[in-house]
């Protein structure tokens, strides 16, 4: 288990430099000049000029590679263009908020949709199990930002019950925590029922029932173990996006998370930036993937054992 | 910001420049102003405010370069020297009239914590407002300063919270969750006005919006006048601003917003006469219709995609076939400065509500090819005119030459179509006393909730 986690963890790294260098790459050969985009409307070309040569963007790009890799070594992420601070200063200052929400959207759509999928799997083809599905479907094909429309035309502007930008309290959670946890919730929900319809008839569970063994005990012992494993994937990869930001919904409603910072860096070709964010982007797919690993191993003899 | 760091001028409401830390200014010379600070005045940290915190901010613009707001609007930063405690003159290397409006960018700051480097995440100010808590693009808060030098500000604290997306904003401002919201869009501006709480000042801006031409490409069909003149009698202005903007915008009657103090008016755009559009095309030698090309970036100005697609149907009825080619901003401003496009759309503040800086950058080689088209009749006119102006420090003087220059630049037709954005700002009607400026800016300084 520790040489199979080792393993996962170098991998990880790997995967994060070849990011890095990948990013670094392409940001460079898009068009867009950084300083360009960054100076108001009707800058001359010399102060375009200058502040690129402040900026380091001159220099030859295997030189420019050459400093970037010293510094990230030490740490240092560098200064965003557009802010003038240090890059990990701005992440920090909005990572907080992409955790809140990120954790609440998350539980919400586990506690809701694992439930849920588990009784339209066992009631499968009764009304139950339509309407859940049904519904499932419908939220999945809300498209984000809609829904968060939608959700401040209720629940502020007709009932008045929440308020519908900012992060000032917990009451301006709930609104882009129900948003972001919609689209999980339904995935799980469906891909949870699949599963299970799958596992609930084949053999093993045949043999388990003719063993004389309760109803819960096979779904809870010998039937959820097997379903789980495509549903970890997914909500793994869920978790991490969640982390990443969700620039839909933290545009509507104003959150002050990573995925609007993130995209707003890449529009003002803000170099030092785009690179902060992408790094904490591959971070957290890397490490959800390897939470996802772990738990097949649990889940998992075969994994576990051949590690 | 002007809340809490002041500059040495500010504009009223109608963008007249008066004094703010200074009193009175002079020039002593061409290249030389000369300015009377205002006595008795504490920076939020006890520091007082003298001729020597007016030298090193200008010092510190200075070594800010390019990377200083506003830097390309300075043909030179100029130097500062304090001739007494409280009399500092600023010394530029060519002449600038622009010079008292641009200052109206840049606070004061004090010598001693402005040299720190955590000044710039805590700014200190001699403003009505010090700063208590700053998350850049989450939150601003600014609490009053007994120790103001204007009498105390009424309004206790205020909060400035980015929120992007319009119609949240509106939302927020209808539930009570904030009591003003900047920059309305002016669909959502007639839903603000149904509720009896809210009312919504607008104000003509300094935005410009306008679709330019094309200079540098003689081969194009746009080269020849008829038409570039037939393109702007085929649209129809006031159906654009009515139906699209809901009347939120000016038509243009020249090249600048009519707030500038210098624009001149030269009539706008003539109003909409197929018959006439098509007699041009002919005369141009296209009977049959002609095809031109339009590179197109979203976020230019409000509305631009539909203004665009508008402008697109219109000129169609006149045997214009407008192709419009979407680009993101970044491929959007390459492609600009090459031949290949007939129209650009361009969004353009006026900030220093001054005329020299737009009209140089406007005709320059680098933007729109007007400087050194081959076809653009009046260019070395305008040219030597703008050159003239921009040196010139008496403002009768200068407002004449940019006058005669906007007209020679005009009878080129330099723009399809083009219109000024009005500013529209939401707020509750419990806040009072609160100044909205035509660059958008709000001042708190005498403001009240009642």
């Amino acid at each position: 288990m520790r040489r199979y986690l080792v393993k996962r963890g170098l991998q990880g790294i790997i995967t994060m430099i070849a990011v890095l260098l990948m990013v670094f790459v392409a940001m460079r050969l898009a068009p867009g000049d950084p300083a360009e985009l960054f100076l108001p409307e009707g800058a001359p070309p010399e102060t375009i000029q200058a502040l690129n040569e402040r900026w380091g963007l001159r220099r030859p790009i295997h030189v420019q590679l050459g400093l970037f890799v010293r510094n990230v070594v030490q740490g240092d992420m560098g200064e965003s263009f557009s802010y003038g601070r240090p890059v990990t200063d701005i992440i920090l200052d909005r990572l907080p908020a992409s955790i809140q929400l990120a954790t609440a959207a998350f539980a919400l759509s586990s506690v809701v949709a694992v439930p849920l999928g588990i009784m339209a799997a066992t009631r499968r083809d009764t009304w139950l199990d339509n309407l859940t599905i049904g519904g499932a479907l419908a939220l999945q094909s809300m498209p984000s930002f809609w829904l968060a429309l939608q959700l401040i035309l209720v629940f502020s502007l007709m009932l008045g019950l929440l308020p519908p930008a900012g992060r000032e309290g917990w009451k301006y959670m709930v609104l882009p925590t129900v948003a972001l946890s919609a689209e999980s919730l339904a995935g799980i929900i469906r891909i949870l029922r699949v599963e299970l319809v799958r596992v609930l008839v084949s053999d093993y569970i045949r043999t388990a029932r003719s063993k004389g063994l309760g109803e819960r005990i096979v779904l809870w012992r010998h039937a959820l173990k097997n379903a789980a494993i495509p549903v970890v994937t997914v909500m793994g990869l869920w978790l991490a996006s969640m982390f990443n930001g969700a620039v839909f919904i933290e545009t509507v409603f104003a959150w002050p998370g990573v995925g609007r910072l993130g995209l707003e860096a890449i529009l003002n070709r803000d170099y030092p930036l785009i690179q902060g964010v992408v790094v904490l982007i591959a971070f957290n797919y890397i490490i959800a993937n390897i939470l996802v690993d772990v738990l097949y191993a649990y889940l998992d003899p075969r994994i576990r054992l051949s590690g | 910001m002007p809340h809490i760091v002041e500059p040495l001028v500010e504009m009223d409401a109608t963008l007249n420049i008066r004094g703010l830390m200074a009193e009175s200014w002079r020039l002593v010379d061409d290249m030389t102003w000369e300015f009377k600070l205002r006595q008795g005045v504490k920076f939020h940290n006890g520091e007082d405010f003298d001729a020597e915190s007016v030298r090193f901010t200008i010092q510190k613009l200075g070594a800010m370069g390019a990377e200083a707001a506003w830097s390309y609007l300075w043909k030179d930063l100029p130097q500062a020297e304090a001739v007494d405690r409280y009399t500092v003159r600023l010394k530029t290397q060519t002449p600038q009239p622009a010079l008292i409006r641009n200052l109206v960018f840049y606070g004061m700051m004090p010598p001693g914590a402005g040299a720190q480097a955590a000044y710039d995440n805590q700014p200190i100010g001699t403003g009505p407002f010090r700063l208590s808590e700053w998350t850049q693009g989450v939150r601003l808060v600014g609490d009053a300063w007994t120790g103001y030098w204007g009498s105390t500000p009424r309004l206790a604290r205020f909060t400035y919270r980015p929120i992007q997306d319009a119609s949240t904003r509106v939302a927020a401002l209808q539930t009570g969750e904030i009591d003003v919201a900047m920059n309305v869009p002016p669909d959502l501006v007639n839903a603000l006005r149904r509720s009896p709480s809210i009312a919504v000042l607008q104000v003509p801006g300094v935005r410009l919006a306008h679709l330019p031409f094309n200079f540098r490409n003689s081969s194009s069909p746009i080269s020849k006048p008829q038409v570039r003149q037939a393109a702007g009698y085929a649209i129809d202005g006031d159906s654009i601003i009515q139906n699209i903007l809901v009347g939120a915008a000016q038509p243009l009657s020249g090249p600048y917003p009519s707030i500038v103090w210098a624009a001149a008016d030269l009539g706008g755009y003539p109003g909409r006469d197929i018959a006439k559009a098509k007699a041009l095309l002919t005369e141009a030698g296209y009977p049959n219709g002609v095809d031109i090309n339009m590179i197109f970036t979203p976020g230019e100005f409000i509305k631009s995609q539909e203004v665009t697609e508008a402008i697109q149907a219109m000129l169609k009825d006149a045997g214009i076939n407008l192709k419009i080619e979407p680009l993101e901003a970044a491929a959007y401003s390459e492609r600009r400065g090459g031949p290949n496009w007939d129209v650009a759309i361009n969004g353009f503040s006026v900030m220093n509500a001054d005329p020299t800086f737009f009209m140089e950058w406007a005709t320059a080689d680098s933007t729109f090819g007007y400087a050194s088209s081959a076809f653009a009749n009046n260019k070395e006119q305008v040219v030597q005119l703008l050159g003239q102006a921009a040196t010139t420090m008496d403002d009768e003087k200068r407002k004449a030459l940019y006058q005669q220059a906007q007209e020679l630049y005009w009878q080129d037709v330099p723009w399809l179509w083009g219109y000024t954005q009005t500013d529209s700002t939401g707020f509750s009607r419990k806040v009072k006393g609160m100044d909205i400026l035509s660059t958008g800016w709000l001042r708190l300084r005498d403001a009240w909730l009642d």
